[in-house]
């Protein structure tokens, strides 16, 4: 198939980027560069399949590759046939090409290769391993996308569905973090905290939710129970008199408690069908004919099949062994009010799950003990931002997990603390702008102890760049427990695409990279790593203005300067740490800290120029002082008998100022260069009855060191 | 309606397996002295039970099950769960799957790869949050209405309770048939024993 030999192309620029570098060669190869010679360029693959080369839509990794695509159809159109099979006979004669394929056989065998031409045989088997690293990343491209689901998060646009964890952090953010907007919006719900609570409008997901366990058991035979359960669920509705009330909130909440439903109350024997699938599949076509004269196909029995059966009846099995009798004897008399009970304690374990994010005192460890006070902002939540946190909890924790969760018993309380603190963390890291203030808070007052001297700037950035390395750890696990990021971090510990690119291409293609997975999908915990990023780079820009010109203007202005890069390196050292865990998480830990060490490697780098820059500067009393000797000289000179006045630059830390003025006062000099160094020489006569000290005293001596 | 789940309950007595009708109350009642007598010797061991005919959708079997015993059909989506009594939160468990399958076991090869049923409940109990405490061999057992039980089971902790979980997988004429035992390990001493008679009553065709 045609496309078939696309796919393999595009799977074969990943060779072109590994060997030639990709920012370089996707220079090389934009649209208006030339095909490689003797390549008859193809676009009509992409005129009548216009999936055949990535969509407008791309993926980073798609989108970085996709300039590289001539020569990867340079490859498909010399080596493979219609159906993406290899030609193994046919050559590959364009010299770029071959160089390239001689470049990777070099480096493989370790031993120089050089051939006017490569036959495809060879540089199939040279491109084979390439390929597969390949694939296995747009694989999990493709498993990062499908747990990402395609949502977005911030501003969505439309059709795009929002990132629930996103909404959780959104609700938590104002439902518990905003306590004053509520305050002030609803101050007679806050101020009831003391009192009867009749001015707070809702206090658990149960009161938002109204009769939906109504609705929500109506669909109850959609969802795979058993027949028989179905039809006697049914059958005992009759008598429920309740009316069902629609209520859009709970739609999000529905389909957990659907998924959670269909996970426990799903019938066993439609896996035992499997079985019978697969053997069916399986059977030749005699034990066919045989089944069809109604004689049993054996099928043989395997412990791997003998998991999903075992998973569920052992699920079931405990879950049944915590029910009392009275649970029993209602099931079987009355299964429809059994399951309004089970959903409603399914909500009540959501609500109190939920809860478990807005509490204010707990009874031991937060979040894996009791809350025994939620916070007052909880009661005076709406009931969006009750569901939408509800939502928000479920869908930021795996299915199986749901399941447990929802449904409580033994399972639940083994699994409950951790899973909770699990989504803490998420929490946590949602608001982690919060944490940042925290760390400036911490670095200012460093800072303040430490004095913001060029010293004080070279110890906060050590401090901030272990500090780094620890966090990068730390946030890394925490980010780890998000399940797109977690699909992330698997990628990349089992050498993700990251990674890779890293040492392939070195810090900037790896941070790039970094840059764009969020873009790909990540939480709104991304985003905000995504603006702390771009803070660092300005930060790391000014560090690197700062400490130029601290180098290359090492007096008055560099003092300045050194002050000011001072303020800056801390504050890179900071964002860069954050900068550094965030990448870091998709990096792995192990990444992350060689990540953050050669991130500590830069600021101690950009902290040693600014010291050095500022242990050149002098502070204001030594310009003063200079100044005066400055002054005195002149002064000395002027009552002497010489013509000219000798001024030694090198000795003044004014010197370049006193050029500066005398350029500015129209006297004329002289700057002479010598072995002795540079100076000034002034003709008396430029300066009849003028104090010259007293002309250029003014304007240096009012500049006042920030340090100082 | 018609319940596809019907259960066919025929009470038998314990000595001959009789019917308990009414004209056979007055032999019933004659015997009582001797059978309370029987009774009350054998109390602390085997509760009453009563042979039940079980008809569910993929098959037909007997079981004598404990009649302070309770019984439900799909419950979580098991064809048939038995529950013995409650105690300190938690029961004994024998859950019943005819499967309508037609399935050979090969004994040989099954205990060759029994690590992967192993490492099947490893990571479940894992996935729970618990541990594997130990693992019982991979066997076959003879009952008395069967030939040939393939059994297979572990011990494992969830939470603060302890759980002792088997495995039987029957082959009878109707298909397969999965049953599963689920017991706490404080409830073992009491009930363990009656939970394993109940389990090799089991009979098919």
């Amino acid at each position: 198939m045609r496309m078939n030999k696309i796919i393999t192309e595009v799977m074969l620029i990943a060779f072109f980027a590994n060997s030639m570098g990709l920012s370089s060669f996707a220079g090389s190869l934009d649209t208006s560069s030339t095909p490689p010679e003797n390549q008859t360029p193809d676009t009509t693959a992409q005129d009548k399949d216009p999936s055949a080369l990535p969509a407008p839509k791309l993926n980073p990794l798609e989108a970085e590759f996709e300039p590289m695509s001539a020569n990867a159809k340079y490859y498909g159109d010399h080596c493979l046939d219609e159906d993406g099979k290899l030609l193994p006979d046919n050559q590959i004669t364009d010299v770029s090409v071959v160089s390239k394929l001689e470049e990777l056989a070099d480096e493989e065998s370790g031993h120089q290769m050089s051939a006017p031409v490569i036959p495809c045989a060879v540089a199939a088997a040279l491109l084979e391993p390439i390929n597969q690293e390949y694939q296995a990343q747009l694989k999990k491209i493709a498993d990062v996308k499908a747990a990402t689901n395609e949502t977005c998060v911030g501003d969505c646009k439309s059709g795009e569905q929002k990132d629930p964890a996103f909404s959780t952090a959104q609700t938590l953010k104002a439902g518990f973090e905003d306590s004053d907007k509520l305050s002030s919006e609803l101050p007679a719900c806050v101020e009831d905290k003391a009192g009867t609570g009749n001015n707070r409008h809702t206090t658990s997901v149960m009161s938002c939710m109204g009769d939906f366990t109504c609705n929500l058991l109506r669909s109850i035979p959609g969802v795979g129970l058993a027949a028989g359960l179905a039809a006697r669920i049914t059958e005992s509705a009759k008598n429920d008199t309740e009316s069902c009330v629609n209520i859009n909130n709970g739609s999000c909440l529905a389909s957990a408690l659907d998924g959670a439903i269909k996970d426990l109350w799903g019938n066993v024997t439609g896996i035992w069908s499997l079985l019978g699938m697969a053997g069916s599949a399986a059977v030749s076509g005699t034990e066919a004919l045989a089944k069809m004269a109604g004689h049993g196909i054996a099928k043989a029995w395997d412990w791997t099949f003998g998991i999903k059966i075992e998973n569920k009846t052992s699920e079931a099995g405990i879950k049944a062994s915590q029910l009392p009798p009275s649970a029993i004897s209602e099931f079987m008399s009355n299964p429809w009010k059994f399951m309004k009970n089970f959903v409603a304690k399914m909500i009540a374990h959501t609500d109190e799950a939920v809860r478990s994010f807005g509490c204010a005192e707990w009874t031991g460890t937060p979040y894996m003990s009791t809350c025994i006070s939620p916070m007052d902002s909880w009661y005076c939540a709406s009931c969006d931002q009750i569901m939408n946190t509800a939502c928000g909890v479920l869908g930021a924790i795996p299915g199986e997990a749901a399941t447990a969760l929802l449904t409580g018993g033994v399972l639940q309380e083994a699994r409950l603390g951790g899973r909770v603190l699990e989504i803490a963390t998420q929490v946590m890291k949602q608001s982690k702008i919060r944490v940042v203030a925290k760390s400036a808070e911490v670095a200012e007052s460093a800072a303040v102890k430490v004095g913001a001297t060029a010293a004080g700037a070279g110890r906060l950035a050590v401090g901030a760049a272990r500090l780094t390395a620890t966090g990068a750890g730390k946030i890394g696990k925490a980010f780890a427990r998000i399940p797109a990021v977690a699909a992330i971090h698997k990628w990349v510990s089992e050498g993700g695409f990251v990674s890779w690119l890293a040492r392939k291409k070195g810090e900037s293609t790896a941070v790039k990279f970094a840059l764009a997975i969020p873009r790909a999908g990540w939480s709104a915990a991304k985003l905000s790593a995504t603006i702390l990023t771009k803070g660092a780079y300005i930060g790391a820009n000014l560090v690197a203005k700062g400490a130029d010109k601290v180098y290359t203007q090492p007096f008055l202005k560099g003092a300045a300067l050194a002050d000011k890069a001072n303020g800056v390196a801390s504050d890179v050292a900071l964002l860069m740490g954050l900068h550094v865990a965030d990448v870091g998480a998709a990096m792995t830990k192990q990444a992350a800290l060689a990540a953050a060490r050669e991130a500590a490697v830069k600021e101690l780098d950009a902290a040693s120029a600014t010291k050095a820059g500022a242990a050149k500067a002098p502070t204001s009393k030594q310009i003063a002082a200079d100044a005066d000797e400055l002054e005195k000289s002149i002064q000395e000179q002027i009552e002497s008998n010489s013509d000219t006045i000798m001024i030694d630059m090198d000795n003044y830390f004014a010197g370049d100022l006193l050029e500066e003025r005398l350029n500015g006062a129209g006297v004329k000099f002289r700057k002479v260069k010598s072995a002795k160094g540079t100076f000034i020489e002034i003709d008396k006569d430029q300066i009849p009855g003028c104090p010259l000290g007293v002309k250029l005293k003014e304007p240096a001596f009012t500049y006042k060191h920030e340090g100082d | 309606m018609k319940m596809d789940h019907q259960v066919k309950q025929i009470k038998t007595d314990e000595l001959g397996g009789r019917l308990i009708t009414a004209a056979s109350r007055a032999i019933w009642t004659a015997f009582m002295p001797v059978l309370a007598l029987w009774a009350f010797a054998f109390a602390p061991m085997v509760a009453l039970a009563s042979i039940q005919t079980f008809t569910l959708e993929k098959g037909t079997f007997n079981m004598d099950v404990p009649e302070d015993w309770q019984q439900a059909n799909d419950l979580f989506g098991i064809p048939l769960t038995l529950l013995g009594p409650m105690k300190d939160g938690s029961r004994p468990i024998l859950s019943v799957t005819p499967t309508g399958q037609t399935v050979n076991f090969d004994t040989a090869a099954l205990k060759k790869t029994e690590k992967e049923y192993q490492n099947g409940r490893k990571e479940w109990v894992k996935s729970k949050g618990g541990n594997v405490i130990s693992f019982e061999p991979y066997k076959t057992e003879k009952w008395s209405g069967i030939t040939v039980a393939h059994v297979v089971g572990y011990r494992y902790k969830i939470s603060e309770g302890e759980f002792n979980e088997h495995s039987f997988y029957v082959v009878c004429k109707d298909g397969l048939y999965h049953l599963k035992t689920v017991i706490r390990s404080d409830s073992e001493k009491e009930m363990n024993s009656l939970l394993n008679k109940t389990v090799k009553s089991f009979k098919c065709e």
